[in-house]
């Protein structure tokens, strides 16, 4: 007798809201146009997650027959969880997109970038003390960093059961910035500091040196945090082509069709890494409330060492260039852009911040390699 | 304090403690061969002008 089952009869309520949710993703991306690149994606790769009975993401394992193993399994099989490729290469099509020359001419742009990671790891003190276990407390705290492909390495690896919140947290606050920076930067900084004139052009950088930032950042950070090769020697190599100048074909791929390609798959796998029974139970909303708070300190703990700088500094420094140390680029120099031209029309401190808003890349991928050189063997 | 927390605290040192490092270490590197590769460029600009 012929076995035929509909998708219906395995239609639950948990699968059902996680649909909605998805179809809520994708009206957001397609209508109102937030954050189209990702949010359709992430939609679609949720909605085809819950939908029941397709088995599109079953992972490969042994045992299992030909056309068993679902094709956004594969992707998260060998995307995110187990060989987690995707955030990898991500990185290195960064590295390709990025001018690290706001950052070599005013190096002082590395401390801010460093100081904004504090959001990482009080998040993690957070989670701890709400229960959750280490590896799971240092893939929640990385959200802070406000970068994605790190959030989804390190938690690929740490804690692959919460990776479609921590990845979802991460982008919907980097894409949330506009909202969740400006009232911590207020808080923090007078109006007289807000409204401290800063040059608009930093020195010209040579050649020369913007092909040895590269390679002197990966070999130093390397051989201090090897675990935080995948990421940082990915970015350096990426950057390393871009700079060099040898190989624009290669350079060029990178920063488009690889890095779309890299996309489509990478979004889609963080939508299907979302099935109701990972998602629908309360850690979900301690792991978004401990990743905002992550993102907020974070914001704070650069604003205040730019406070420091404007103590300390002989020329004029505007504090509010440290909100950009979190790494969302280049969102956050924008924030500290727009604000400072509210301030002081005079002002354009974009390019003051677009240095420590690319220093927090580097230090989020050391924040991540080094919560995952205390698991990995 | 559980065993957990106190462990979360090392963490929280030694790792910030690690990224607070490694910046600044690269932040005075990058300045010294900013500094360097400029007045090296800059002489080889003046023996051309020569």
């Amino acid at each position: 007798m012929i076995k035929f089952m509909t998708g219906f009869s395995g239609l639950d309520l948990p699968h059902v809201i996680m649909i909605l949710i998805g179809l809520g993703f994708i009206y957001l991306g397609v209508v109102k146009k937030w954050e189209p690149y990702e949010l359709l994606p992430i939609g679609c790769g949720m909605v085809l997650a819950n939908l029941p009975l397709t088995g599109i993401i079953t992972q490969p394992a042994p045992g299992l027959g030909p056309g068993q193993a679902g094709v956004l399994g594969i992707i998260l099989k060998y995307g995110l969880y187990q060989w987690t490729i995707l955030p990898q290469f991500i990185f290195f099509c960064i590295g390709a997109m990025t001018d690290f020359s706001p950052l070599i001419a005013n190096p002082r742009s590395f401390i801010l970038g460093a100081a904004a990671q504090l959001g990482i790891y009080f998040a993690m003190l957070g989670a701890v003390l709400l229960g959750f276990t280490i590896p799971e407390a240092c893939s929640i705290g990385i959200i802070g960093g406000a970068d994605g492909p790190t959030t989804l390495y390190t938690t690929g690896i740490l804690a692959p059961q919460i990776m479609g919140i921590t990845a979802t947290a991460a982008y919907s606050y980097m894409a949330m910035v506009a909202i969740i920076q400006p009232p911590i930067i207020k808080a923090l900084t007078t109006p007289e500091e807000r409204k401290i004139y800063m040059k608009p052009m930093l020195r010209p950088v040579s050649r020369t040196e913007r092909l040895l930032f590269p390679i002197i950042t990966m070999l130093l950070v390397i051989l201090i945090m090897p675990k935080s090769a995948p990421l940082i020697g990915m970015m350096m190599v990426g950057n390393l082509f871009r700079e060099s100048g040898v190989v624009p074909r290669l350079s060029e791929t990178a920063q488009n069709s690889l890095m779309n390609i890299v996309t489509i798959f990478l979004m889609l796998g963080i939508g299907a890494s979302m099935p109701a029974d990972a998602v629908l139970h309360t850690k979900t909303i301690l792991v978004l409330v401990l990743g905002l708070v992550a993102f907020g300190i974070g914001t704070a703990g650069g604003v205040l060492m730019g406070k420091i700088y404007c103590k300390l500094s002989k020329e004029p420094f505007n504090p509010m260039i440290g909100a950009a140390g979190v790494s969302a680029v280049p969102m956050s120099a924008r924030i500290v852009q727009h604000m400072g031209q509210k301030e002081n029309k005079q002002n354009f401190l974009l390019m003051h911040a677009m240095g420590p808003n690319v220093a927090g890349v580097i230090g989020s991928a050391i924040a991540g390699g080094y919560f995952l050189s205390l698991f990995m063997k | 304090m559980s065993g957990n927390f106190k462990e979360a605290l090392e963490i929280f040192g030694i790792g910030f403690g690690l990224v607070i490092f490694i910046m600044v270490a690269l932040a005075y590197i990058m300045e010294t061969v900013g500094k360097i590769v400029n007045k090296f460029e800059s002489k080889k600009k003046a023996e051309v002008k020569k």
